[in-house]
């Protein structure tokens, strides 16, 4: 079980090189000039020129891309182009509030699925299901930047109970912090909330079906008990896919519901430097992403382990 | 409380006049029909079926695929409705009560504590997420007030008892961990660790191999006769029916076409398909290992039953009658027979042919 969690973690190192080596192909093969960005529309090409150099987007890109290999080895992704920050920094302080975000969003999206789908289950056959169904399709299909809209003009607008947008830290008082993040979690968690129902109800349904479940009716078990104990668990299953991939999506920043709401977090950062062409803060910000999906993937896996005993790793 | 509502219900529904009740019959099941809705119809998968079981019988429910013998056991613990079937007519008579009459909640209690079942197959009968001690002593926590200590003691012991060797060991074991055979065991112990009156096995040999078989029924005789219970015992296998049976009951197609005494089955078969059933068996009657005897043709599907006698298509006696009017189970020479020409003279010739 160590030696292959310690396996798992090694492996990371390759798989963020590759991404961070895509992302650095990528931004430097579409057009788009730092330098020029930072001047503005104004400056002399000869000041553009130097600062191209200064910075050393003049160098030919295999000798960047060598550079960047280099300085990342030695564990330094470099500086923003903005900033004057180091890159782990610039990331760092947008980690607080996209976990904050992710966090609660993923409570919410918990405390919403879980009930509805036993619900539906416990009421499958009635009417209830086919509300469960449709419901769970309009949580995942809903826009989310339409749904915070509507949330915004509602509740921050016209009624004024919460702040239309964002973000206060948990030391700066609970209160504030949660008042902040209630909408957008509940934005980002209707939609996780639709996914994760709808594969629990599933897996369920499909558990009731299984010989062990006759078994347990068989020896006295009450619904209670057959839904809850033998059922959940088994279905719980395949659903920690989804759960976890939810949570990896959420970690990864939500980009969409983080603007809306001016959440300066990962998400935010990567669309800002995307449009100013910061690209060392975008390759660290992706790499931190994609550091999040792998992570969040190898604690599945363990967690597989524990909720299934013939799954073993060696 | 729960069997407090079911004494004061039996004053209740029970005719005093009734037969069924109070002569010291465990089971009787008394007109069972159940059905299944299939294309906006409901096909009747048992149809009108009676047998009964004493205390500290063996009673094989013995018939082809498909006759409806798990349907029935399954109407008996009111678990049919999980497979989408319905009980539509008839009375369970288990010890004095109509179990199709008790709620929910009083079935529950009945279930595993007075009721238990084995099913056939044991590959996919445990929970694979569970130690097999934790569902066994689920059993026992379900129905006493046992402390968990207490009910893991007797959870090691049962499996002691069904002869699974180092039960401490293999209570913490996950159904994975365990043979086929051993996992038969163990469900055996889970349904016999709260003592119950009556056992229904549904094929619980069935996916074994033949060695483990014999164990497993040596095993249900030895623990028959120190626990004191009876037992329905549902099986294709004429063979394991002659072993352990007290009496049988033959399902074609849903009915119940001949019952009796073991010795009466197997010596004196009156119905043509049980005829057939006997001269399948391997060893029997001429030399061992001929070819199998078996009767030509299947079952009916439930959706197009044929009229008159079920089994009609498929007899070698049949004449006009048996093609228009069923048969009703008559006494006929000692046992219950339905069968219009069970007294005619080729059938007797064939039932002398097929006895041994
Ligand atoms: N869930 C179900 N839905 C519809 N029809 C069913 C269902 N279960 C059983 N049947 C039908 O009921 C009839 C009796 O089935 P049953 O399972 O009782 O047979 P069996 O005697 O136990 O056979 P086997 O020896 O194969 O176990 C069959 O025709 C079967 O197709
Ligand atoms: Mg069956």
């Amino acid at each position: 079980m160590i030696g292959y969690i310690v396996r798992r973690v090694l492996a990371i190192i390759p798989v963020l090189l590759v991404v961070g080596i895509v992302v650095f192909m990528l931004i430097h093969l579409t057009p788009g000039d730092p330098a020029q960005v930072i001047l503005g529309d104004a400056a002399t090409p000869a000041r553009v020129k130097v600062l191209r150099h200064q910075l050393g987007l003049d160098q030919p890109l295999w000798k960047q891309f060598l550079t960047w290999v280099e300085h990342v080895c030695r564990g330094n992704l470099g500086t923003s182009l903005f900033y004057q920050q180091s890159v782990v920094h610039t990331v760092a302080v947008r980690v607080g509030p996209t976990a904050s975000l992710a966090g609660l969003a993923f409570v919410f999206s918990l405390v919403i699925a879980i009930p509805s789908a036993l619900l539906a289950v416990w009421k499958r056959g009635s009417l209830l299901d086919p509300i469960f169904m449709s419901g769970s399709l309009l949580g995942v299909s809903m826009p989310n930047f339409w749904l915070a809209l509507m949330m915004i003009s509602l509740f921050g607008v016209k009624l004024g109970w919460l702040p239309v947008s964002g973000y206060v830290p948990l030391d700066q008082g609970v209160g504030l912090w949660f008042s902040h993040l209630l909408m957008p979690a509940f934005v980002l968690a209707i939609q996780q909330a639709g996914l994760i129902a709808r594969m629990l109800r599933d897996g369920m349904l499909d558990v009731l079906h299984q010989d062990y479940i006759r078994t347990a009716r068989a020896k006295g078990a009450g619904e209670r008990l057959v839904l809850l104990h033998h059922a959940f668990r088994n279905a719980l299953i395949p659903t920690v896919t989804v759960i976890g991939t939810s949570l990896a999506g959420l970690l990864g920043g939500a980009v969409v519901t983080e603007v809306v709401f001016a959440i300066p977090g990962v998400g935010n950062l990567i669309v800002q430097s995307i449009a100013s062409r910061d690209f060392p803060v975008l390759t660290g910000a992706v790499m931190f992403v994609a550091l999040v999906y792998v992570l969040v993937n190898l604690l599945i896996d363990l967690l597989y382990s524990v909720l299934d005993p013939r799954v073993q790793y060696r | 409380m729960a069997s407090r509502t079911v004494k004061s219900r039996k004053s209740r529904v029970v005719d005093p006049g009734d037969h069924s009740v109070g002569d010291g019959k465990l089971l009787n099941v008394v007109g069972l029909t159940t059905v299944f809705h299939a294309n906006g119809r409901d096909v009747r998968a048992v149809d009108s079926v009676s047998f009964h079981l004493s205390p500290g019988e063996t009673v094989c429910i013995v018939g082809e695929s498909g006759s409806g013998k798990s349907v029935t056991s399954l109407s008996i613990m009111k678990l049919i409705e999980n497979e989408g079937g319905r009980v539509v007519a008839g009375s369970i008579w288990f010890d004095g009560d109509d179990l199709l009459k008790a709620s929910n909640e009083e079935m529950r209690r009945v279930r595993g504590r007075t009721v238990s079942m084995v099913f056939q197959e044991p590959m996919t009968a445990l929970n694979p997420i569970f130690t097999v001690g934790s569902q066994i002593s689920e059993a026992i926590l379900l129905h006493t007030d046992e402390s968990r200590e207490q009910a893991w003691n007797r959870t090691v012991d049962m499996l002691r008892l069904v002869g699974i060797p180092e039960p401490e060991i293999r209570a913490k074991q996950y159904p994975h961990q365990l043979s086929g055979g051993m996992r038969q065991r163990v469900v055996v112990a889970m349904a016999l660790v709260c003592n119950p009156k009556l056992l229904i096995a549904d094929e619980p040999t069935t996916a074994l191999d033949v060695t483990i078989q014999a164990q497993v029924l040596d095993l249900l005789r030895r623990l028959k006769r120190d626990l004191k219970m009876s037992i329905l015992l549902i099986t294709h296998d004429m063979g394991v029916a002659a072993e352990m049976a007290d009496r049988v009951v033959v399902m074609y197609a849903g009915n119940v076409i001949e019952e009796g005494s073991v010795e009466e089955i197997f010596d004196r078969p009156l119905h043509p398909y049980t005829q057939g059933l006997l001269a399948s068996i391997p060893g029997r009657n001429g030399v061992r290992g001929a070819r199998l005897h078996a009767i030509a043709g299947s079952t009916p599907a439930l959706a197009d039953m044929p009229e008159g006698c079920r089994f009609n298509p498929r007899c070698p006696f049949a004449v006009d009658i048996c093609r228009v009017e069923a048969p009703a189970l008559r006494l006929v020479d000692g046992h219950n027979v339905a069968c219009h020409r069970a007294q005619d003279a080729p059938v007797v010739a064939a039932r002398t042919s097929t006895a041994q």
